[in-house]
């Protein structure tokens, strides 16, 4: 099927000259990434990479096949959708121009891995309303982490389905509360502590409870895997949460314990207004109380990491009022910022708070949870933080640490950066798409694009290592120690101020 | 109290129970033991829970449960299981009761799967579970829950009490699966209808699992992208697109809190109400849109206005006697004329002796009107150029203060003695009068014992109808289902200052 141009393409062409005839062509074929049959019917959407703004779409024939005609000479991005299949898109840019091979290109869909199975309590009863949560091994920012990918409750059967995942490697980690256990607040020590005074014990696959035996499901593409779990109920006791601040204020509570690497599993949560709460059922472990209290214009935190054993067990829990953050960005060379940049605070919990700035540089948050952040500037890869000092907070290392109480402001010194790496990869002398381009220790990486080529922009001045790695996608390449093995055959490089070099780079084997 | 130890020894109530007389009446020592069951399989149930006052137990795995050290006297012993319907009984001990039987109905399940027209499955269809009631002698829906279809096309929907419901598909969880493509169908109930009134029902039996598929086009949608005038930034809103009837679309719909605008998506072609609402209580606000969709929709504006006094007087009529009172006595009552419950309560005010009244807090829309009064019957009711008397209902317009209700209460209307025909004790029945003229401000409606007496009739013809049950069993609103009651209506003529008798045969309430 052949897409009709739309009106700005069709400028563009005409502005272009010269090839209104015919312009350039990008075709292919559409496949399952698991089984490599064609796929019809599949929406194929090509965007410019200048301006993401102007798409056409078309839909795959019975062969699979697909094609853009009289398309102006540039950089395009291509992406694919269809009901049944993740959606997906080609790895780099598809350069369209004179002498460029583009009719063969070959863009898979996978089909979703499904994870799915039941939850049942000791004596095999389905556990209705377990709490299911699916965690994922991502690459973010060429850092690997753990992060929460979707959850679910179990139905009336104990079942849960997570359907349209990717190929990857996940964690999963169920916890509930025993039905029955609501009596507790009924009758308290009327009933059978066997009753009342019960809670599940946190399970991880394959079926553990600790979290350190817990095990990843490694799915392929279009894989179904099956993942049980039996939860077993444990005595429980009653934390009662004392808090004598904040009158007449609402204190939402949240108690965690610490379950897979940077996901600490949520046990319960709640809110109270008066100096006492009680949380009902929980296990023995290991835990830590938040609390937060807003009144509009305050906001204070409190926090305490605690034992609970077989006993009920009195916390309190001091609320401190929440620091502020007021800062200003300023481009070392004068003149403005551009509009999508931000302060991100990449807190230690793993979550992270994105400040965005007005016209003259200013950010502020009036209240941010005491702790350390590292700061970043996100939103245009060419300007980075130069150099930063806080007033208020204790600078230790690259890291801010931000005391309960305190007024902190930050001075951040943003720089452009105008030096400029290009180049193309190649394997056996022969121009390489989608091979992973990295820099380092600059942290960034690039696919190739269809003709082999590559380019980093907005470098700053310094010495930088330059590598290609064939099947990189899940090369974890801001950290050290996976890019070392690549490190001794990668190029240096020294980028000063607007220069510009050119490397042609050979896959690493 | 004797001074026994205080952990009584186990052979006290061994001794207790050999010597056959307790030595203290109070003293607690009975029993009430028993088995919980599945009342459709008859299979015990395991881990359900048995509470009496103050105590509470888990069946074991034959489903038996024992409470033990009770003192002598009736107590109330509830059984409850997920999946199933709770359910007691009352149980006197002293002595011990070891039989006790408690039968739990489980709930049921409808599953299904929902399919386009290539036998696709579609994942994110929004399956509604509907249930049907009379309101005003008309059927009203609720939605009782909502479930959307997984990656399969199947949904399932659990813990669904008995009782007769309808099914529909109508719209996306969230947004559809290809948000490029805007490909919807339109709302179908099960059975393929498009419409309630044809709609095949379900019927939801204890234990046992229903399956229900759907079908469905996929068509070209559209976008409504709008914004609401009027708007208070950060204030609690929503903006809902309807059906004529008031029925959810069940479209996707994204609104800006801090601006008001609004973008609706995957809209099949067809007749909406844009409806929006700010705010809580007395201080919301409302703006309603009768909104065609036959492509996409660029820059409609909703104006929110808020609510309004809907005033009025009811006047005795000047024909009267002088005797009789000269002073009203009126419940005025309006509600909310949509086919769907909303969450609207119907709004209600009573004539102060002057025979004005005032309804407050009416936010803009369409009304059922009602008129009750004491002592005659609504001769004429205006409000503008609209005869309440003729449609019964009423439109509130957005932003400006509506005429006031003018009404005229007639003290010359007949009586009739209603006589209730029934063999046995047929327990609470109702009694409707129906006029021919089909203006419902003159429909009487009330609760017959063996006799009744309704005074201040106008004058005219009447269907009478009698039954038992619930009070809302008839549809009288509704040409079939008056149709299929004919049978068992009473014709009477009412003149004026006449008093005529009727003899009904009170029959069940359901429709044959």
């Amino acid at each position: 099927m052949i897409a009709l141009l739309v009106a700005g393409l069709m400028a563009a062409l005409q502005a272009a000259g010269g090839q209104a005839a015919g312009g350039h062509g990008i075709g292919g074929v559409v496949v399952n990434a698991a089984s490599g049959q064609p796929v019809a019917g599949a929406r194929v959407t090509l965007a410019s990479v200048d301006r993401r703004d102007q798409r056409l779409s078309v839909v795959s024939g019975d062969d699979g096949r697909f094609a853009f005609k009289g398309l102006p000479q540039g950089k395009y991005e291509l992406s694919g959708q269809r009901r049944g299949l993740l959606a997906g898109k080609w790895t780099g840019a598809i350069v369209a121009g004179p002498g460029q091979n583009t009719d063969g290109i070959l863009l898979r869909l996978s089909p979703p891995a499904i994870i799915s199975g039941k939850v049942v309590d000791d004596a095999g009863e389905p556990v209705t309303l377990a709490l299911v949560e699916l965690l994922a091994s991502r690459l973010i920012d060429g850092h690997r982490s753990l992060i929460e990918a979707a959850s679910k409750r179990t139905d009336d059967t104990g079942g849960y389905r997570f359907s349209a995942l990717p190929a990857g490697s996940y964690y999963l980690v169920v916890s509930g509360v025993p039905w029955y256990a609501k009596f507790n607040e009924m009758l308290g020590d009327a009933a059978p502590r066997s009753m009342t005074h019960t809670g599940y014990a946190i399970r991880y696959h394959p079926n553990v409870s600790d979290p350190g035996a817990a095990e990843p499901l490694i799915l392929k593409a279009g894989q179904e895997a099956t993942a049980n779990f039996a939860l077993i109920p444990v005595p429980a006791v009653s934390v009662y949460v004392h808090c004598e601040q904040g009158e007449n204020l609402t204190k939402q509570y949240t108690l965690t314990t610490a379950g897979l690497p940077g996901n600490p599993v949520h046990v319960r949560e709640g809110s109270e207004t008066g100096d006492l709460y009680n949380l009902w059922d929980v296990p023995p472990g290991h835990y830590t109380l938040r609390a937060e209290a807003t009144d509009g214009s305050h906001t204070w935190y409190g926090t305490n990491e605690f034992d609970v054993a077989a006993a009920d067990t009195d916390v309190s829990v001091a609320l401190h009022e929440a620091p502020s953050l007021s800062g200003m960005v300023v481009l070392e060379t004068g003149g403005s910022l551009p509009a999508q940049l931000t302060v991100r605070l990449y807190g230690e919990s793993g979550r992270s708070q994105a400040l965005a700035l007005d016209n003259g540089g200013r950010f502020s948050i009036p209240a941010i949870p005491p702790g350390r952040y590292r700061i970043e500037l996100r939103g245009a890869d060419e300007f980075y933080l130069k150099i930063w000092f806080a007033e208020g907070g204790r600078r230790e290392g690259e890291m801010l640490n931000i005391p309960a109480g305190a007024a902190v402001r930050l001075n951040l010194s943003a720089a452009k950066g105008v030096g400029r790496i290009s180049g193309t990869v190649n394997r056996d002398g022969q121009p390489l798409p989608g091979a992973l381009v990295v820099l380092t220790p600059a942290n960034r990486a690039m696919p190739s694009n269809s003709d082999g080529s590559y380019e980093f922009r907005g470098l700053a001045p310094g010495e930088y290592a330059l590598f290609a790695v064939e099947d990189g996608a899940d090369l974890e390449y801001a950290n050290r120690a996976a890019i070392r093995p690549y490190l001794g055959s990668a190029k240096k490089v020294r980028v000063a101020s607007g220069s510009s070099d050119n490397l042609k780079l050979d896959v690493a084997k | 109290m004797p001074s026994y130890p205080a952990v009584r020894p186990v052979w006290f109530a061994v001794a207790a129970a050999l010597f056959a007389a307790p030595l203290l009446a109070d003293e607690p020592e009975f029993c009430v033991a028993g088995t919980v069951l599945n009342a459709v399989t008859g299979e015990p149930l395991h881990r359900a829970a048995v509470t009496i006052p103050q105590s509470a137990a888990l069946t074991d795995a034959a489903g038996t449960f024992r409470f033990c050290q009770l003192s002598a006297g009736a107590y109330y012993a509830n059984a409850e299981k997920p999946g199933f319907v709770a359910s007691g009984s009352r149980v006197v001990v002293g002595p011990s009761r070891e039989d006790l039987v408690l039968r739990l109905q489980p709930l049921s399940v409808i599953t299904g799967k929902v399919v386009d027209e290539a036998g696709e499955p579609l994942q994110g269809v929004l399956v509604q579970l509907l249930s049907t009631l009379v309101a005003d002698g008309r059927r009203k829906v609720r939605a009782e829950s909502a479930v959307a279809t997984d990656d399969r096309g199947e949904y399932r929907l659990a813990g669904v009490t008995a009782g007769r419901y309808f099914l529909r598909a109508a719209g996306w969880e969230g947004a559809a699966p290809d948000p490029d493509a805007n490909e919807a169908f339109a709302p179908v109930y099960y059975g393929g209808a498009t419409e309630l009134a044809s709609a095949s029902p379900v019927t939801a039996e204890p234990g046992r699992d229903l399956q229900a598929d759907f079908s469905v086009s996929l068509r070209a949608a559209y976008r409504i992208r709008g914004s609401i005038t009027s708007f208070s930034p950060l204030l609690p809103a929503k903006i809902e697109l309807l059906g004529v009837g008031g029925e959810p679309s069940g479209t996707p719909v994204t609104l800006d809190t801090a601006t008001g605008a609004f973008q609706i998506d995957f809209v099949v072609p067809g007749s909406y109400i844009l409806r929006a609402t700010q705010g809580k209580g007395r201080e919301r606000n409302r703006g309603e849109l009768a909104q065609p969709v036959s492509a996409d929709v660029k820059a409609v504006v909703v104006p929110l206005a808020g609510s309004v006094v809907v005033r009025g007087i009811v006047r005795v009529a000047a024909s009267s006697e002088p005797a009789s009172p000269s002073s009203p006595n009126c419940a005025i009552k309006l509600s909310p004329a949509e086919d769907w419950i909303s969450a609207e309560d119907p709004l209600e005010a009573s004539t102060e002796p002057s025979g004005e009244f005032a309804v407050e807090d009416v936010l803009p829309g369409r009304y059922r009107v009602g008129m009750d009064c004491a002592s005659g019957y609504i001769a004429a009711a205006r409000m503008g150029d609209a005869d309440l008397l003729a449609t019964g209902e009423l439109r509130i317009a957005p932003g400006t203060a509506p005429p006031p209700i003018e009404a005229v209460l007639a003290l010359d209307g007949g009586t009739v003695d209603v006589t209730a025909s029934a063999e046995g004790d047929p327990g609470p029945a109702w009694v409707i009068l129906l006029p021919a003229s089909g203006s419902e401000l003159r429909t009487r409606f009330a609760r017959l014992a063996s006799k009744l007496i309704l005074s201040g009739v106008a004058p005219g013809d009447y269907q009478a109808y009698a039954w038992t049950g619930a009070p809302e069993a008839f549809e009288y609103a509704n040409p079939d289902a008056r149709q299929a009651w004919a049978g068992r209506a009473v014709s009477v003529h009412v003149g004026e200052r006449d008093r005529q008798s009727i003899t009904l045969k009170i029959t069940a309430g359901e429709t044959p």
